[in-house]
């Protein structure tokens, strides 16, 4: 039987034509599934192999691998404001062995997406550093910035053929880092690309544009909803469900500038009103540390510590990592005699605002 | 579903061509017919559940029309009704600010017609129900056509039943089928990277840029549209079914006549069906032959897409179709070599031209882009829209030949793969035609599959995202 049908292959040579094409296409999907799941360059299955440059320029895609399998007990979370930070420091400064995953531009629901992943492995985890942009809370609870590429993040293995047959990752992320290797860093990875140059007052000026003035004031509780509703849903779970992880949770400093937007978008009070909010309900938890540096007048004042309106220079990374090994900023919690209540830190920011001179500001560009 | 996506490649077609092989072990036609239905709905449904009751819907109302319509002697009144039905929600859902859109509703419509159509003309006699599901939700041509008629399907699901699987035909379909996939997904998804690019930035554009976002847009709807047919025809062609052709070779053409013989075919072919004849055709004289013609192309305008745009590039088609088939009245065509090859230029230029107004989000941008071109300032092609054709597979090739440090490397693929492009429309053979008569050669094959696989690592890619703000 089986001699026959060889027979017949031999015989037809479009059969025979077929089943070298249907051998052909297999094998070669078959070598490069094989390759990507070996190198596995956005670390889904496995953790880094050693010796392999990989490049890791895709927060998108390689977090949710780097949360799975890394070896790590603390993690950075938070938006392009955590992007500086230097992982070094961290081991030096409190010895934690840190992992920075930072999401560009991240909503809360992004950072609920990756602690899920951190949370579910068989990582213990001393502490996550959580960087919280007050903007971003008062989105929907299950938008994220970008459209996740969803096959990374979930246990589905069949959309997985999305990883193992793209030709981005053979290209990009397996053969030009083997042809041209230039291995990225962990500790600096995600870094920005602003250059020394780029921190001056001219520059930032030279890009920032005032917004009009809103003639309607937004009222003091119109972001509060929002903000529960994304706490209640995207970050206190794992803080509840973590007792004995601590979350150091921080408000970066924005430049004076971005204070400018608040004033001339007209919600100064809801702003300052969800600062509280935020302070008031996550210091709740013990193992929860709130601290707070919008108001550092040396950082906030001189635009030549930023490249434009919001993103501060490196060193204030390092400045608010030391922060977190000293205690400086932190928020005191309820009847804790140690440290400014959120209240003081929030009337110290609302007097800054008052008395600074926007319009000599702006004027300089 | 899309042709070119994983869920197609690797698990709905396997299931299809297994379940189809498999039923008609059982020499049961009626298995085999709801079979190959059900598998067209959930490929119909695969990316948006709510088409399926739609198309549901107008196969019973259209069926119950032909039921009715076989009833009665006097077949005026249900074919107005279908017709009526079937227009309005086509227009209900395509030209009202509807915000579903049923996927391939101007095709399936258009099957619905040419059914009650060929029904009221006495061409079928009986369609039982299955034989009609068959006919319209046969999912090769369910989503973009060709747009077969009722008589091209019927008895085709009989003769694959009775005939033996046959290699030659399948080989051919699957390099069809390949091709196809080529055309959409490496030439047509590169070309349409820089027209996005074009159309989203016009301000930015000089002359020659222009003239390259013109040129792309021409060579991508080809490739997409006819790389989107060949793919149908290969499937059916796997499956031992035949769809009648779409495509052949239109940018070859001489004259406007002669593109649209071969552009876009069957869509043609239902509006002088069932049209222009009825219009009266070429019956009335010479004036009224003119008339119909241009209320052909002002309704394929219409047809085409809501907004006024369609309907320009409609009517630049109708009216130089017209002129042309004035001018070459009595005449035969030029046979001169050179006469052809400056005549096909300026139809091709033409044709070029009309499609900026149906690519161009509004008429307005559309004379926008073509004024760029008048203005004839000429400078440094855009680098951004250049760098679309920079694929990274033939960019590192660029880097390890170490000619990335040439001033113009950042050109050389957008020139090598618009020559590519163009040399393809001019002068090679028609896929169709070239599957035919490919020989079942080991080079043949490796190239085959080499293409294949290409095609599907590049139906996924690396999203990202640049970052400023936060």
């Amino acid at each position: 039987m089986r001699n026959m049908q060889k027979k017949e292959v031999r015989k037809n040579p479009f059969k025979r034509a077929v089943m070298g094409f249907m051998g052909l296409a297999a094998a070669f999907c078959i070598v490069i599934a094989a390759l990507v799941v070996f190198v596995d360059p956005f670390f889904h299955y496995h953790k880094p192999l050693s010796g392999f440059p990989y490049l890791i320029d895709n927060q998108l895609s390689q977090n949710p691998g780097m949360a799975a399998h890394m070896d790590y007990d603390s993690v950075i979370l938070g938006s392009s404001m955590t992007v500086n930070f230097n992982t070094d420091w961290f081991k030096e400064l409190m010895g934690l062995n840190t992992i920075k995953l930072s999401y560009s531009g991240a909503f809360p629901k992004d950072q609920s997406n990756i602690m899920k992943i951190i949370f579910n492995g068989n990582h213990q985890v001393k502490k996550v550093f959580l960087g919280v942009d007050v903007i971003t809370y008062t989105g929907g609870v299950e938008e994220t910035k970008y459209p996740i590429p969803e096959y990374l993040y979930d246990n589905n293995y069949f959309n997985d053929i999305q990883y193992v047959l793209n030709k981005d990752v053979l290209l990009n992320y397996i053969l030009r880092p083997l042809a041209d290797p230039d291995p990225t860093n962990l500790a600096t990875v995600y870094a920005s690309w602003w250059t020394e140059e780029y921190y001056s007052e001219q520059w930032v000026l030279h890009n920032y544009t005032s917004p009009e003035q809103v003639l309607e004031k937004t009222a003091a509780d119109a972001y509060i909803p929002g903000v529960k509703a994304n706490l209640d849903v995207n970050i206190c779970p794992f803080i509840e469900d973590n007792p004995n992880t601590q979350f150091v949770v921080f408000f970066p400093p924005y430049s004076i500038l971005y204070w400018n937007d608040v004033l001339k978008e007209n919600h100064l009070e809801a702003t300052m009103e969800e600062y509280r909010y935020i302070a008031e309900r996550l210091n709740e938890y013990d193992n929860v540390e709130v601290y707070f540096f919008p108001d550092r007048e040396d950082i906030i004042l001189d635009l030549n510590h930023y490249a434009d309106y919001s993103h501060y220079h490196p060193d204030y990374n390092r400045f608010m990592t030391e922060c977190f090994t000293n205690g400086t900023g932190l928020v005191a919690k309820n009847g804790d005699e140690e440290g400014k209540t959120i209240d003081e830190y929030l009337s110290h920011m609302r007097e800054i605002v008052d008395e600074f001179d926007f319009e000599e500001l702006l004027a300089r560009k | 579903m899309l042709f070119n996506s994983y869920a197609f490649v690797f698990l709905f077609f396997p299931l299809f061509f297994i379940g189809f092989y498999g039923s008609k072990k059982f020499r049961k036609a009626l298995l085999t017919k709801a079979f190959l239905i059900l598998m067209s709905l959930w490929f119909y449904g695969f990316l948006n559940p709510a088409n399926v009751p739609v198309l549901l819907l107008s196969m019973v109302v259209n069926y119950g029309i032909y039921l009715w319509m076989k009833k009665k002697k006097e077949k005026k009144l249900p074919l107005v009704t279908g017709l009526f039905l079937n227009l309005g929600s086509l227009f209900l859902f395509k030209y009202t600010d509807s915000a579903f859109v049923p996927l391939g509703i101007s095709f399936f419509t258009f099957s619905q017609v040419a059914f009650l159509m060929e029904v009221y003309r006495g061409n079928i006699k009986t369609f039982d129900f299955w034989d009609y599901g068959v006919y319209i939700t046969f999912f090769p041509k369910l989503a973009e056509g060709p747009i077969a008629l009722p008589g091209e399907m019927e008895g085709q699901m009989e003769k694959v039943l009775k005939t033996p699987f046959d290699w030659e035909k399948f080989y051919r379909s699957l390099c069809l089928f390949v091709l196809g996939l080529a055309k959409k997904v490496l030439l047509a998804d590169t070309l349409g990277g820089a027209v996005d690019y074009g159309y989203a930035n016009l301000t930015a554009l000089n002359s020659g840029d222009a003239i390259i976002v013109m040129l792309s847009y021409t060579l991508q709807i080809y490739f997409d549209f006819s790389g989107y047919t060949d793919m149908a025809m290969g499937i059916a062609g796997m499956l031992g079914f035949d769809l009648p052709l779409n495509f052949n070779s239109p940018y070859k053409a001489a004259n406007i006549l002669e593109f649209w013989k071969g552009w876009h075919i069957t869509l043609t072919r239902f509006f002088t069906r069932y049209l222009y004849i009825p219009l009266g055709g070429n019956r009335k004289g010479e004036a009224r032959t003119y008339i119909n013609t241009l209320i052909v192309f002002f309704v394929s305008g219409i047809w085409h897409g809501a907004g006024i745009n369609f309907i320009i590039w409609g009517m630049l088609h109708g009216i130089l179709y017209v002129i042309t088939r004035w001018r070459m009245k009595g005449k035969k065509a030029s046979s001169g070599k050179i006469k052809h090859v400056i005549s096909g230029f300026g139809t091709f230029l033409y044709v070029n031209i009309a499609w900026v107004f149906f690519r161009a989000p509004s008429v307005k941008d559309g004379i926008s882009l073509l004024r760029k071109i008048a203005a004839c300032r000429f400078g440094r092609i855009n680098w951004d829209m250049a760098g679309y054709f920079n694929l990274d597979e033939f960019w590192y090739v660029i880097k390890v030949l170490h000619i990335d440090s040439w001033q113009y490397a950042h050109y050389i693929l957008m020139v090598l793969i618009l020559l590519v492009a163009l040399c393809i429309v001019f002068f090679a053979k028609n896929a169709v035609t070239a599957a035919g008569k490919i020989k079942p050669s080991a080079v043949n094959t490796l190239i085959m599959a080499v293409l294949f696989v290409w095609c599907v690592i590049t139906f996924s890619e690396v999203s990202s995202f640049i970052y400023f703000n936060f």
